[in-house]
């Protein structure tokens, strides 16, 4: 495509928010048409007229080795690169995941969020893992991701590998509906100072610095610390939902050799978190320290060898009511990789993890027991890759899991994938996972209002799933999936008993499409459709929750972003995101836009403008209350307005 | 009595909703595979705009006389060729007098004839070693590998962000009795 020509118009009305539905459109019949018309060009550039000047700002973005094992991966990946992070203006982990279809976020309040993949979605999300350079940060106490507290710097990150679908083969239990795997950048990538300071409406401030160095050869540092404290956001009640929050780590990367590579890092964090509205209100308190010792090996016969071991530890508390949870784990995996023959590649490993919690409530009639308590989990996986012929792959895998609460969980699947070129791929898989019974689950006595249950068992998933992905041509590139899920044994409360009473069914359908117009400008588009029916079992008595869980995502969510350099030194965002009502929590649908200007003036030098949901003063994303009780008022996401400027040198 | 009615002017609004739809569907099939063939033609960008600094390097270099003293200027591959047509369209183009040739090497046999061989990232594992074969021989090297100015190449590649940009080695340049002009040192990363 000829720079700017067939775009511009378009992006014109992008900016439009009236025409959002035209525009989505029309968004997709030009990726549509534009390929095929430009197929009589050659090539993009006049290899013998172009100025070396020229040359030096020519944007080359293309696949690298991890997107191309994505084209042909056998699973619904997406990928959100630091590029797009920084693009999107987005300020913390969970708002750049709004971009990824197939995946639900909304925000709580002004500092939590509920996010799930493919349905089931709030504050407790259980059937997803995330994973932070492959340390789990799901809490076994309510399986779930306390995202305020799990947040991640954004200049950290070197991509989000967001894997919809059952990843229960590879990456173990829980990993139901899918897994979010966060990738820091590697130390030889950070070097060098930046430093950045941001103020604004809702972002009111925040900071933050990192220095990369090299201590000796081969070697690679950094350290970095950040800090922020963000607004209430809107409640006709009166908010308390402010929040503060300070960041600090570490990393060092050693390439020992050609084939070996050691990888540490140790990060800490400390964050207060206002809860409540009105005159009921506190703050809740989080406390982390990790750390991740990595060693990987890449011989040139194609086997990887991988031994990892990790360190967490992360503290809540409530003040009052006291509600606190002290958690230790230590985990170690081993995982090697090897080809046999021309026909096999062979993945297999094994797996430690020892978790230990110490739990505190003063809320009577709610205790727990025991108070603490300790658990081991013990993995083996094999998965074998058998291609069948040129471009066809067979993979077959199995994850032998225990643990203290359901005892033995196998999860098998079987994926194929046709690859008809280095462009194209189709793929369809069959699995099953399990969700792992939750501390609270098992342990909590409310009586006579709720008592847990010891022999609560797993949640289990069969799921069928199917995709597509092509990249059209140079410049436009889709990926589609549907899949079909099978739930047994959900969670349900049977005569204030928790059991495993509900089940049901899911269905949807993901589509995501990336149009590079120029090297200026470029269009992304996601859509998500998700239909959910649960049911209570023959007899399970708990409709009221699955009437809750059916009607709690939204059906439709699409999202449009678009980016523009329409000068060297300038960069225009706009993102647009329409997501459905939440029948039963009483949330409207609603549509909103956000938009970010870059300049920079100088090399290393950025100065950021954006404005967020831009289209209303406040709406709301989410509630903790379903729609059958009465609320006097909800807390609602505001309109903000932010300036930030970052400096590398 | 049944009358015709398929004139397309008296189409109801059901059946152009259905016209749109196939007239989608035809556009989403042609453009598929109008994608394909383009996507196999086309060599990725990046190595368009490498092939295009080839060319430019071209100019701004010197080899001594008499090696070139054959009329022509031979621009080798070594390696991988994610050229393409790229490649091939300064074939045969003339540089101050002389014919360019592309030819490309799997091995390093014969790459002493050349006057600038690319080094591709596919030869990584023995870039040193074809490094110090060509080494004190009047020939541009050109890299696109990490370091590659720093194990004696002459010219590396560089990406930078979303840019392919240069660095030079003069002394690699001078040791291989190679003249580059001041235009190109200037434009080039300060190593």
């Amino acid at each position: 495509m000829q720079p700017g020509i067939s775009g511009q118009p378009w992006c014109k009305r992008c900016n439009c928010s009236r025409k959002i539905a035209s525009g989505f459109i029309k968004c997709l019949l030009w990726m549509l048409i534009i390929p095929s018309l430009s197929f009589a060009r050659d090539l993009d550039i006049d290899i013998k007229g172009t100025s070396i000047e020229r040359l030096m700002q020519v944007n080359v973005t293309t696949v690298s080795r991890w997107e191309e094992d994505l084209q042909s991966s056998a699973a619904a990946v997406y990928v959100l690169t630091r590029e797009t992070i920084h693009r999107s203006h987005v300020t913390s982990v969970p708002e750049a995941l709004r971009l990824v279809p197939g995946v639900q976020v909304a925000k709580v309040d002004a500092n939590k969020w509920a996010v799930s993949i493919r349905g089931f979605n709030s504050r407790a999300s259980n059937k997803l893992l995330v994973l932070i350079d492959g340390r789990s940060v799901y809490d076994p106490l309510f399986t779930g991701v306390l995202w305020e507290a799990r947040d991640v710097t954004l200049d950290e990150i070197e991509r989000i590998e967001v894997v919809r679908g059952p990843g229960g083969t590879l990456w173990g239990t829980n990993a139901v509906n899918g897994v979010i795997n966060i990738i820091t950048r590697h130390a030889r990538d950070t070097q060098g100072v930046k430093m950045s300071v941001g103020a604004g409406t809702e972002e009111r401030a925040n900071a933050g610095i990192r220095y990369g160095w090299q201590p000796g050869n081969n070697i690679h540092a950094r350290v970095y610390a950040d800090g922020f404290e963000r607004d209430t956001g809107f409640s006709t009640a009166g908010s308390h939902d402010d929040s503060q929050m300070a960041r600090a780590g570490f990393r060092a990367d050693w390439d020992v050799s050609a084939d070996d590579r050691v990888m540490f890092k140790v990060d800490a964090f400390d964050g207060k978190f206002g809860t409540g509205m009105g005159d009921n209100f506190q703050d809740l308190e989080h406390q982390g320290q990790s750390f991740i010792a990595r060693w990987d090996r890449d011989r040139t016969d194609g086997s990887q060898t991988t031994l990892q071991f990790w360190y967490d530890r992360f503290s809540f508390n409530n003040v009052s009511p006291d509600f606190g949870e002290d958690r230790d784990t230590y985990d170690i995996e081993a995982q090697h990789a090897f080809r046999a023959g021309d026909v096999h590649h062979i993945v297999f490993g094994a797996g430690y993890r020892s978790t230990s919690d110490d739990i505190s409530i003063d809320l009577p009639p709610v205790s727990i027991e025991p108070e603490s308590r300790q658990d081991d989990l013990y993995n083996l996986f094999l998965q074998d890759e058998i291609s069948l012929a040129e471009h066809i792959r067979l993979i077959l895998g199995v994850k032998v899991e225990r643990n203290d609460y359901s005892g033995t969980e196998w999860q098998p699947n079987a994926r194929i994938a046709w690859t008809p070129n280095k462009d194209s791929s189709v793929w369809g898989a069959i699995s099953r996972a399990v969700r792992s019974p939750s501390r609270l689950e098992s342990d909590i006595k409310a009586q006579p209002l709720l008592s847990g249950n010891p022999d609560f068992d797993s949640e289990k998933l069969l799921a069928y799933e199917a995709g597509y992905r092509s990249r059209l041509t140079e410049n436009v590139w889709m990926d589609a999936a549907v899949f079909y899920n099978v739930y047994r044994k959900l969670f349900s409360i049977e005569n204030r008993v928790v059991d495993n009473k509900l089940r049901g069914t899911t269905a949807g359908v993901e589509i995501a499409a990336s149009w590079q117009a120029s090297s200026a400008m470029s269009c992304d588009i996601a859509y998500t459709y998700l239909n959910m029916d649960i049911k209570t079992e023959a007899d399970g008595t708990d409709e009221a929750r699955a009437a809750l869980t059916e009607d709690s995502d939204p059906r439709h969510q699409v999202v449009l972003r678009g980016t523009w350099t329409p000068f060297n030194k300038i960069e225009v965002d706009a993102l647009f995101r329409y997501v459905d009502e939440l029948r039963a929590l009483d949330v409207p649908s609603y549509l909103t836009a956000d938009l970010g200007v870059d300049w920079r003036p100088r090399k290393g030098l950025v100065v950021s403008a954006v404005a967020q949901n831009l289209l209303d003063s406040h709406h709301p994303e989410q509630s903790d209350v379903p729609a059958t009780v009465p609320r006097a008022s909800s807390n609602e996401v505001q309109r903000g307005y932010y300036l930030k400027a970052s400096w590398e040198f | 009595m049944g009358t015709i009615r398929a004139n397309p002017i008296h189409l109801n609004k059901y059946h152009r909703s259905r016209f749109k739809k196939l007239l989608l569907i035809a556009m989403l099939l042609v453009s598929v595979t109008a994608g394909y063939a383009w996507s196999e033609k086309t060599p990725a960008i990046e190595y368009q705009v490498k092939a295009s600094y080839i060319y430019n390097f071209l100019q701004f270099v010197e080899w001594p006389p008499e090696a070139v003293a054959g009329g022509t200027i031979i621009v080798c591959v070594l390696g991988e060729d994610r050229f393409g047509a790229a490649l091939q369209a300064i074939s045969g183009e003339t540089v101050r007098g002389q014919k360019i040739a592309v030819r490309h090497f799997k091995g390093t046999e014969g790459l002493d004839a050349c006057h600038a061989v690319f080094v591709s990232a596919s030869e990584l594992a023995r870039e040193q070693s074809v490094l110090q074969r060509l080494d004190g021989r009047p020939i541009l090297t050109i890299g696109e590998t990490s370091g590659f100015t720093d194990r004696g190449g002459v010219i590396n590649l560089v990406r930078i962000a979303n840019n392919i940009r240069f660095e030079i080695n003069q002394q690699a340049a001078e040791h291989n009795y190679i003249k580059i002009s001041a235009q190109l040192l200037q434009l080039g990363l300060r190593r």
